[in-house]
């Protein structure tokens, strides 16, 4: 990849001597450099598996995969959502005060008597408001997303204790069709593995092939260049937070489904959680580029990590430590990878 | 290639430079450089962008290490192995983008890396009794406690100078100085590179300018394609001759077709009518004409860029009345300015014009994809690819491939990108601010055909400059702005340096010809 990043450079270099060759050479760097990195998360996660499967065959089983991949997608809905905000060299922080009060307000509505179909599209309505709430108070503030949702965070986690008494929510009417067909499995698969595989490709292509995902990169690739290009910066930005939220919203509605239950402390350190699949799905925090597969893989690598490590017997506290470390190494590599870059091309300077 | 005998056989140089060849990745940057520079000179280095001058100037101060040839200081061999060696050596740079940390003091930049300490703790009056002279030396009148943030660009540049002649260099190397600067602080300047002179300081001067250049220079050499052209006294030489040696073209390519006749109806002017924004323009009346290329002239302060930022919609005016073509009022917001027809081409490129690390395709799909919906809500990847071609064709962009990063590119393509970018959206009204900062002669000339081009299809162009020479070159006439209120009109037979800087400092035109 580095290879075709020097020939371009080189090539340029001597750009002064050459007439453009401009059509049909179909050869992006960038592109390549993207492919690169999911194909290299992907190694990653097989190679995980497999290592943990060498020792203990039982992990291989489609039960204990399956477990792993409804884990993901817990927190895997956000980190979708949520490479679209780094992208934009933004960070919300409050994705599980997002997520825990939808679930909570939905568990809620339905006990009282709402329909639990209703109810889940209610978790992604208010999941998709309290998002947007974050991007128009940054807006109005005129401050990044990070800083208003270190207190939104709190804010909505804490509306959660106080909707919810500070205990669970039950009385849920479990016959209904909703918790067999969004709870229930297909091919002994959950079903939310199945919706989290299909938003990914959904988001994906939202994000890389619509004039949506193209201002986002835009505007995280240099926000005031975008401003003056004359995108709507403020719009996309409360759409992208409100995205992040609907998300949240939806994985409210699963865990709803799954569980028939809500309890005011669920999601905790789920921010962590999502930020980490993000980026160790090869979406960097100074914004510009993203991948979803990326942050697919990535939330599946985080939930490998935690189940491997009991199986091999390690306490859970390891887990948390080890998810650090991961971090610390993808972002590590991203950065190496950047610097190789500019060094190449402070040459044409 | 021949170099040219330039000084009197009995002064020797304090510094040179034999058979310099530097190579990156392959590409040749030096091709054999030698270079003598005598003590109190100050000898210039013109060229095109990537001729060299950088690569030849990081060499001299210590940043890029030669892969052969020889540098000789005072009669000595010498080897550098970084910007601090070199400065320890008596050779100091200033580099084009300005170095200085702009929260931190006057006092605590003009030391940095290099703080008087006592027991570990620094001596800020011994610093100060050190900084003094030199700024006095200068004539540069700051608080040293300022921070650095809070003054004017060309203040940067000379704490940046003052900051480099604290270690009493004997060759200041000073890269670009000017592209920033507005004309009264290039004046400035240019008398401390004069006092530097007579205290025999040698001081190579790298610039686009050639007027700045013939006004300050000694001694001029030029670099083309990694080799020195020829090296010639200043009062041995014009304009033309240095532009054919570093271009290899003939200079009157530069000047631009005369402006077009017009033939089109009041209405589709662009007109403002008792403009008035408070404390910054007064009563400001202006009317453009379709395919009139309208130059607005002033000092910071003047004026002139509170109007193109209401045009393009970043503000609002306080008082008067804005037209567009057509008669349609002034743009609310930026996509809404867009959306009007209207472009802007900012003065600072990485920062305001591009996404450095999107390819070019990218880059000039982003007014046509983003403001101005030109897809569907699925982006038309192909159609807006073969805009882009066909763009970047007409603008004659020099890349290997349009999917490389807009970054690989020099700095006159980069800036074609903007201008493509733009004129993928046929904007009506089009508001240059200094679109031609940083950029080599050649690209120059193209851009003015470019936006000679735009005029002639009926577009409405008001420019800004901090080049005076441009304004002669490309304006039809200008408007000279000060202190907010127009001061006057100079046509194009009275586009000279010398009459723009006295009404754009003085505020009056002798040779008035018809008030706005």
């Amino acid at each position: 990849m580095s290879e075709a990043i020097a020939d371009d450079v080189r090539e340029a270099t001597a750009a002064g001597h050459l007439r453009s060759r401009l059509a049909g050479v179909r050869r992006g760097a960038v592109g390549r450099v993207l492919g690169y990195n999911e194909l290299g998360v992907a190694v990653a996660l097989g190679l995980m598996v497999a290592l943990v499967g060498s020792f203990h065959p039982r992990f291989l089983e489609v039960f204990s995969l399956a477990n792993i991949g409804q884990q993901a997608s817990f927190y895997g809905f956000m980190a979708l959502a949520m490479v679209f905000l780094l992208a934009m060299g933004e960070l919300d922080l409050s994705v599980g005060g997002v997520y825990v009060l939808t679930t909570l307000l939905g568990a809620i509505v339905v006990r009282d008597g709402l329909d639990p179909w209703l109810g889940g599209i209610l978790c992604i309505v208010v999941g998709a408001g309290l998002g947007g709430i974050n991007g128009l108070l940054a807006n109005a503030l005129r401050i990044p997303v990070i800083i208003v949702t270190l207190g939104t965070l709190s804010a909505y986690r804490g509306l959660g204790l106080i909707v919810s008494h500070s205990g669970s929510v039950g009385g849920q009417p479990l016959d209904n069709s909703f918790y067999r067909i969004v709870g229930g499995q297909y091919l002994k698969v959950p079903a939310s593995v199945w919706v989290f595989a299909f938003m990914t490709i959904v988001l994906s292509i939202l994000f890389t092939k619509t004039r949506f995902g193209f201002a986002v990169r835009a505007i995280g690739a240099n926000r005031e260049a975008a401003r003056l290009s004359g995108y709507p910066v403020g719009r996309i930005r409360v759409l992208t937070t409100a995205l992040v939220g609907a998300l949240g919203g939806l994985s409210g509605a699963m865990t709803l489904a799954f569980f028939g239950a809500a309890d005011p402390n669920l999601g905790i350190g789920y921010e962590l959680q999502v930020i980490a699949a993000a980026i160790i799905g090869g979406t960097a925090v100074t914004g510009g580029s993203g991948s979803v597969v990326g942050a697919f893989m990535g939330a599946l690598i985080i939930s490998v990590i935690g189940a491997g490590l009991i199986q091999f017997g390690v306490s859970s506290e390891w887990s948390v430590f080890v998810t650090g470390v991961i971090i610390v190494g993808a972002v590590s590599l991203d950065a190496l990878v950047r610097r190789r870059r500019s060094a190449r091309r402070l040459i044409t300077g | 290639m021949s170099v040219a005998a330039a000084s009197a056989p009995q002064r020797r140089p304090i510094c040179s430079l034999s058979k310099i060849r530097k190579s990156f990745d392959g590409t040749q940057a030096l091709a054999g450089v030698d270079l003598d520079i005598y003590e109190g000179e100050v000898h210039a280095i013109v060229g095109s962008n990537g001729a060299g001058k950088s690569t030849l100037m990081n060499i001299l101060a210590g940043a890029v290490q030669p892969d052969e040839g020889k540098i000789v200081l005072n009669d000595e061999r010498v080897q550098f192995h970084s910007v601090h060696d070199a400065n320890g050596k008596g050779i100091a740079i200033v580099f084009q983008e300005l170095s200085l940390f702009p929260t931190l003091s006057v006092l605590a930049n003009l030391f940095s890396l290099r703080e008087l300490t006592h027991f570990g703790l620094v001596r800020q009056r011994e610093m100060k009794v050190r900084a003094r002279p030199v700024l006095a030396e200068i004539g540069l009148d700051v608080d040293l406690e300022q921070p650095v943030g809070s003054l004017s660009l060309g203040k940067r540049q000379e704490v940046e100078i003052a900051k480099a002649l604290l270690g009493r260099p004997e060759l200041l190397i000073l890269d670009e100085p000017t592209s920033a600067l507005n004309a009264r602080e290039v004046e400035r300047l240019m008398e401390v590179i004069r006092k530097l002179r007579e205290r025999h300081v040698a001081v190579l001067y790298v610039s686009h300018r050639l007027e700045e250049v013939f006004s300050i220079a000694d001694v001029i050499t030029v670099v083309r394609a990694g080799e020195i052209v020829e090296t010639t006294p200043t009062a041995e030489t014009s304009i033309n001759k240095i532009v054919l040696a570093m271009t290899g073209r003939a200079p009157d390519a530069i000047a631009p077709k005369p402006a077009p006749a017009n033939g089109h109806g009041p209405d589709e002017s662009l007109r403002l009518i008792d403009f008035t924004i408070r404390g910054e323009v007064e009563n400001v009346h202006l009317t453009v004409r379709p395919g009139e290329i309208v130059g607005l002239a002033g000092l910071e302060g003047s004026g002139v860029l509170p109007i193109l930022e209401v045009l393009f919609g970043q503000r609002k005016a306080d008082a008067g009345e804005v037209l567009l073509s057509g008669g349609r009022p002034a743009p609310r917001s930026v996509p809404g300015a867009v959306k009007a027809g209207i472009a802007y081409i900012p003065p600072d490129r990485r920062r305001e014009g591009l996404m450095m690390d999107q390819s070019i395709h990218a880059n000039l799909s982003h007014v046509l994809a983003g403001a101005l919906r030109a897809t569907g809500f699925l982006l038309d990847k192909g159609g807006l690819r073969r805009k882009a071609t066909a763009i970047a064709e007409r603008l004659e962009i020099k890349a290997p491939s349009l999917h490389g990063p807009v970054s690989s590119l020099s700095g006159g393509n980069q800036q074609k990108v903007v201008f493509g970018k733009w004129m993928q959206s046929r904007p009506n009204i089009i508001l240059l601010n200094d679109p031609t900062r940083g950029v080599d002669v050649g690209a120059k000339t193209e851009l003015y055909e470019a936006i000679r081009g735009l005029a002639e299809e009926g577009a409405i162009i008001l420019f800004v400059s901090s080049d005076l020479l441009e304004y002669r070159l490309v304006f039809d006439r200008a408007i000279v702005l000060y202190q907010g209120r127009v001061a006057g009109e100079l046509d194009r037979d009275h586009l000279t340096e010398h009459e723009l800087l006295e009404a754009i400092n003085v505020g009056r035109i002798e040779s008035a010809t018809s008030p706005a």
